[in-house]
């Protein structure tokens, strides 16, 4: 039986950077750290550990067996990495540091509950934007209570996108995106924090990708058929006037994606 | 040393292979060395536009395999320019047939040899596209003025953008001007706003084209023709990067009409007389 890797190890300056395959069976790629740390154990025991949990829903009992392997082995967690919120405060609850960071090994999830939507086929030639290397030290963050989600907010990673967005061209990205042109007919932005674009709207845009609350879009001219909002889809055809020639910023409300006025 | 230019679209019937015979023997007319290159792989036309399908021999694929010497023993000299050329594709193989490091090779080789290699692309964005841009220097986007063309162009630049190749320049053909004084058909302004590249030429609808295509001879060479003398404008600042700037030929009305308008009669009026 050929066995698939399902966790990949990386140096960073800042220690090991593990990643955990998003849609593998947890129990089966815990077994493999754990056989990665037996076959480096001066490694391990010398560098402090982050883990990258990408888009995966982690429960209590998957968390318990992640952390009872690692105090098994003796290996120091620095902090983990997951653009679920669900599972950033799991781990917060145990006393574990917890950022958004990249998107992980697979394909990113179109859905908050993380179902992974098709990626584009191996042949196309598109070059969707890659995300930048997750920070090298999870900042230093206590637990996070209520009234600190504002700063956490403010701290979330931002991805400049400095041209116009052609048709199949894709960016992804955990943070916000802000795209200085247009986003065009066929292009997307999927972003796990606000999109901001400032320019014309004509393709699709899916913001808070992974539950963030309050996740807005902003455009300074919005003709998209539609706007992606976490799970909503919002048809926000342009019948009422303001939407064309105005900066438009459409967010949740009550349920349904609402635009009003940018400015106003 | 010549120049590459990959003649492209995305979508298909927009008019590449009628833009890069009329573009190529536009070139020949003005005294350069051209080669046209048919990378249409299975649906070959290029020869059948200019009149020269049947003195094919060999063939782009026969080329790459090697079964004839060289490109010289495929190349096709024009019935009516001894300075342009055609190299045809083949029709019973599929795009497969080439990789694009062979075509990169043959664009190097018939660079040395002619001042303008033209190619002409196939529709879509798959093998034979890759095979297509694979040796180009430049890119001329050819589109229509109407919703899906300007969409699939976008798609192609995006692409060629990506691999930061081949500075495209575009042509809008088959344009209808009063349809578009109508609000019928997307204005040239729109075609540029959502594709914001710089426009090589303008081609008007012409009949012409139709007539022109079936004898076989381009309607660049045909004075009456409105698209003919659109080409010639574009052969001109292809050969002379500041020349005169773009501009639609408008339909010369009819001489009833012309009378019409010189009595002050409107033109219904007219047609109910």
């Amino acid at each position: 039986m050929i066995s698939k890797e399902y966790v990949t190890m990386k140096g960073t300056r800042g220690g090991i950077l593990v990643n955990i395959h998003e849609e593998c069976p947890f129990a089966e790629a815990v077994a493999q750290f754990r056989a990665s740390i037996t076959q480096n154990q001066a490694l391990f025991h010398g560098s402090p550990l982050s883990v990258d949990l990408g888009w995966r829903e982690v429960g209590e009992g998957d968390q318990a067996i992640l952390l009872e392997m690692l105090g098994e082995m003796g290996v120091r967690l620095l902090g983990v990495i997951s653009t679920s919120l669900a599972t950033r405060r799991l781990f917060e609850a145990r006393g574990v540091k917890a950022i958004i960071g990249s998107l992980g090994l697979a394909r990113h999830g179109g859905r908050s509950r993380g179902k992974a939507v098709d990626p584009p086929s191996a042949e196309e030639p598109e070059q969707p934007v890659e995300a930048p290397a997750p920070p090298e030290e999870i900042p230093a963050a206590a637990a996070v209570t209520l009234d600190e989600t504002a700063t956490v907010a403010l701290a979330d990673p931002t991805m400049l996108v400095r041209k116009t967005l052609r048709s199949g061209q894709k960016v992804q990205y955990a943070g916000n995106v802000v795209v200085l042109g247009d986003v065009n007919a066929g292009a997307e932005v999927v972003a796990g924090g606000d999109v901001i674009v400032l320019g014309n709207v004509r393709g699709t845009v899916h913001a808070g990708v992974g539950g963030k609350a309050g996740a807005v879009v902003l455009a300074l001219n919005l003709h998209a058929p539609q706007v992606r909002i976490g799970d909503v889809i919002g048809f926000v055809n342009a019948q009422k006037g303001y939407h064309n020639n105005a900066a438009v910023m459409a967010r949740i409300h009550e349920g349904n994606v609402a635009t009003t006025l940018y400015g106003n | 040393m010549g120049k590459v230019i990959v003649v492209t679209s995305g979508k298909g019937g927009v008019g590449k292979t009628t833009a890069t015979a009329n573009l190529g023997t536009g070139l020949a007319q003005a005294g350069k060395s051209v080669v046209l290159l048919d990378a249409d792989i299975g649906l070959r036309n290029l020869d059948l536009v200019l009149g020269l399908e049947n003195r094919i021999v060999f063939d782009l694929v026969d080329v790459v395999e090697k079964k004839c010497r060289s490109f010289r023993a495929a190349l096709i000299k024009d019935k009516r320019f001894d300075n342009m050329h055609l190299l045809p594709a083949a029709q019973s193989r599929e795009k497969d047939a080439v990789k694009p490091e062979q075509m990169k090779v043959l664009c190097n080789e018939l660079r040395q040899q002619f001042d303008f290699v033209l190619i002409d692309c196939p529709a879509g964005i798959e093998h034979g596209f890759r095979n297509a841009i694979a040796g180009a220097d430049e890119a001329i986007i050819v589109t229509n003025p109407e919703v899906s063309a300007v969409r699939d162009a976008d798609r192609v630049i995006g692409l060629l953008e990506a691999e930061e190749k081949c500075n495209p320049h575009l042509i809008v053909n088959r344009v209808k001007p009063e349809l578009m004084k109508k609000g019928q058909m997307l204005s040239i302004q729109d075609v540029q706003e959502i594709l914001n590249v710089k426009i090589l030429g303008i081609v008007p609808e012409d009949e012409k084209i139709l007539r022109a295509s079936n004898r076989g001879e381009p309607a660049v060479l045909d004075p009456s023709s409105r698209a003919g003398a659109a080409y010639r404008e574009i052969v001109g600042r292809l050969t002379n990067p500041e020349a005169a700037p773009v501009v639609i030929h408008k339909e010369q009305p009819s001489f009833m009409t012309r009378v019409w308008r010189a009595l002050g009669i409107s033109e219904e009026m007219a047609n109910h007389a």
